[in-house]
């Protein structure tokens, strides 16, 4: 153990000291802030433009066969036109930017014509909503009914009670805390952790270091040394995203808050609506920790059998990257997984070696996982671990000193060449 | 005689059909240096790996310290593989105290054995120094530096001077025959086979898996003498006497000792027949041994 002890704080320090670790580690969460914030702004700007239409525009034709529009609803740029083709030669001359035509038997079509300049795909679409606000007003305006036309008008709010095995359900959002930070948790790991470990095992290997170094420590030392400084280094990366994070709150909460603010936490956290039992919440904590760890545990396996397997670190780095993306490739199905999350795909592949973790994780956030479910996945996720141990030892015995060729399938299999036990 | 260190007693290992070393059995004593000699492919770096328990033999027994090889006993080895490189990224001193710590020292002391080895090797000022930016044949003396770092009772090196230059080729050899007066065994492979005759005590050489030569270098080189000796003399020397054959050059002749003399006699008639001013034993370089052997 003091061994592996030495070789966790050598992989530690070498990693932390590298500005790169620094870099991806600060520009990660700058990185998703940044994406959510242009994101939201082109939004903004883009539902603003499409609201803009009608403002921007000088004249507005309207051909009404229907019947159905107000007259007090033509004022200033909105015109009644007669003639639908000399209306859209006005629009085709640029001497009115849209004809908007609602033929006599929309009622049974459901169909409008809208006839505009070209204006690229999304922005082509600007006078679809007030065609539609004229249509739909002018009709309500013959309910002679205020009350009604403003319910019509209003954003309903609704209560929603379910029931589940004939009991009443409570959802809270304060449920999905645990299994929230157990996904982001398990992203950090799949992803960065274990092309950390990728790295370290290729790097002997390449560096034709490995012979050297299993000359003066056990392989199971030294792969118990290699995660564990991993481990170190994710401790690290999430106190140092949960730091930002707090930064980032409180600048953002000042900012809002404006001149009087009083630094003292000045988001509004609603801490009445974490109402979720504290058994409730340790099951949570128990189950986040194991679907978290053996999701990492069985790629840190595959990163050390194939860093072990391949003579150099890119090659390990394109077979592994396969293992990467089916242990995220569920995101792919997520609406599906989402809507149904005791479906038939969500059964499925919560019991596959790679997308077991990320699954029970998503189900256990949806509460739709049953005890049942979550005992067989936990022990498939042991027996999964078990195995990738055995394999990424095996793999480590066979190809470790292999400098110059990748293992092959079939020696693997035969294990004609005999190597160390691994102790 | 020393006890033995080093205990190889009938091993064989096969790669798949091809058998590599077959029934193998030597011993390298405490205190000596041991040459293991052959031509590529013959079985060294196999017989080296199967010793540290690296790669598993098929039969027979293998024993450092009377011992089955473990990482547990690092602390009184040094070896350094054919195939062997350096953390490139990490710097010269963070490197051999990490392989000193492995190897079971204190971080202390790790530190001071490190700082004399770099002292001793003219590489004192690269302490803090990435490895990849220095020359090849200052890597060279790092690995030999993870190697020694720990002082290590046993030093096994598999053709520890290859690519060396010449200079530092002599540095390394003269850093081993410093170990070895310390009470370091050496067992080392080579193809040069002036390093044998320069630091070796005993030798082995092998040939498709199998014991060809063992024992001390004086006496294989005996074996493979042609059983000449040549002389400058003053005096008349006859060329032909019941114990040799003389070829004479002026005063210089070579003996040729016919079956059943022994050198001594022959000694002792030419000290009594003429002034002998000279008198070498004429023995085979171990290169022409190697050769002869390997064309056998």
């Amino acid at each position: 153990m003091k061994k592996s002890l030495i070789v966790a704080k050598r992989e530690y320090i070498k990693v932390v000291r590298k500005p790169s670790f620094w870099l991806s580690t600060l520009f990660f969460p700058v990185f998703i802030v940044a994406v959510t914030l242009i994101s939201g702004f082109s939004s903004v700007q883009f539902e603003e433009k499409l609201k803009s239409g009608l403002s921007e525009a000088n004249k507005v034709l309207i051909v009404d066969e229907s019947n159905f529009i107000k007259d007090y609803f033509f004022v200033d740029k909105i015109e009644r036109a007669d003639n639908l083709e000399e209306s859209i030669t006005e629009v085709v001359n640029g001497n009115a930017d849209a004809v908007i035509y609602f033929p006599a038997d929309v009622t049974s079509t459901k169909a409008l014509q809208i006839y505009t300049q070209d204006q690229g795909l999304f922005l082509n679409e600007r006078y679809n909503s007030f065609a539609d606000t004229l249509l739909k007003q002018s009709i309500l305006s013959d309910l002679n009914d205020p009350a009604k036309v403003e319910v019509y008008n209003s954003t309903l709010n609704y209560q929603v009670t379910t029931y589940k095995d004939g009991v009443e359900t409570n959802f809270s959002l304060s449920k999905l805390l645990v299994p929230g930070i157990s996904l982001v948790l398990y992203f950090i790991l799949t992803t960065f952790a274990t092309s950390y470990l990728l790295l370290s095992v290729s790097e002997e290997k390449e560096n034709r270091v490995m012979e050297i170094v299993l000359s003066a420590i056990k392989p199971k030392d030294l792969i118990v040394g290699k995660i564990i400084g991993l481990i170190g280094i994710i401790i690290t990366q999430v106190l140092l995203l949960i730091v930002l994070s707090i930064i980032g709150v409180l600048l953002v909460g000042n900012l809002l808050q404006g001149s009087t603010a009083t630094g003292i936490n000045p988001v509004n956290i609603p801490l009445g609506s974490i109402d979720i039992e504290i058994s409730q919440l340790i099951g949570q904590i128990i189950l986040g920790i194991i679907f978290t760890l053996s999701g990492f545990f069985i790629l840190a396996c595959v990163m050390v059998g194939v860093g072990a397997a391949s003579p150099t670190y890119k090659e390990a780095q394109s077979l592994s990257s396969i293992f990467i993306l089916i242990s995220i490739f569920p995101i792919y199905f997520i609406t599906t997984i989402l809507g149904d999350p005791s479906g038939t795909l969500a059964q499925i592949l919560s019991y596959l070696p790679f997308t077991a973790s990320l699954i029970l994780l998503l189900r256990s956030a949806l509460d739709a996982l049953s005890t049942t479910e979550a005992v067989i996945g936990v022990a498939l996720l042991v027996l999964y671990c078990v195995l990738g141990v055995i394999l990424a030892f095996k793999l480590f015995e066979f190809g470790a000193l292999e400098y110059n060729k990748k293992i092959s399938i079939s020696e693997f299999i035969s294990g004609r060449r005999k190597s160390r036990k691994i102790t | 005689m020393s006890k033995e260190i080093i205990t190889v007693k009938n091993f064989s290992k096969s790669f798949g059909t091809k058998k590599v070393i077959d029934d193998l059995t030597f011993e390298v004593f405490e205190g000596e240096v041991f040459a293991f000699l052959g031509a590529n492919g013959s079985g060294k770096t196999t017989t080296i790996r199967c010793l540290l328990n690296i790669l598993q033999e098929d039969s027979g027994e293998l024993l450092i310290n009377n011992e089955v090889y473990s990482p547990t006993l690092s602390s009184l080895l040094g070896y350094l593989p054919e195939e062997r490189g350096l953390y490139l990224t990490s710097r010269v001193l963070e490197t051999l105290v990490y392989f000193g710590q492995l190897k079971g020292l204190s971080k202390i002391e790790a530190t001071e054995n490190a700082r004399n080895y770099l002292q001793r090797v003219d590489l004192a000022d690269k302490e803090n120094v990435d490895i990849k930016k220095l020359s090849s044949g200052q890597q060279q003396k790092i690995q030999l530096g993870i190697t020694v770092i720990n002082k290590p009772k046993l030093l096994i090196l598999d053709e520890p001077t290859k690519g060396l230059d010449p200079v530092n080729r002599e540095l390394l050899l003269n850093i081993l025959l410093e170990l070895n007066k310390n009470g370091s065994t050496i067992v080392f492979s080579t193809h040069q086979m002036e390093e044998v005759e320069k630091i070796a005590d005993r030798l082995l050489m092998i040939k498709d898996g199998r014991a060809v030569l063992y024992g001390s270098v004086a006496a294989v080189k005996s074996k493979y003498s042609d059983n000449s000796l040549y002389l400058n003399f003053e005096g008349k020397l006859q060329e032909e006497t019941n114990l040799f054959n003389a070829v004479i050059n002026k005063n210089r002749a070579v003996i040729r000792l016919k079956d059943g003399a022994s050198k001594q006699e022959v000694i002792k008639y030419l000290a009594d027949s003429v002034n002998v001013l000279k008198l070498e034993e004429s023995t085979p370089s171990l290169n022409d041994i190697f050769i002869q052997v390997m064309n056998k």
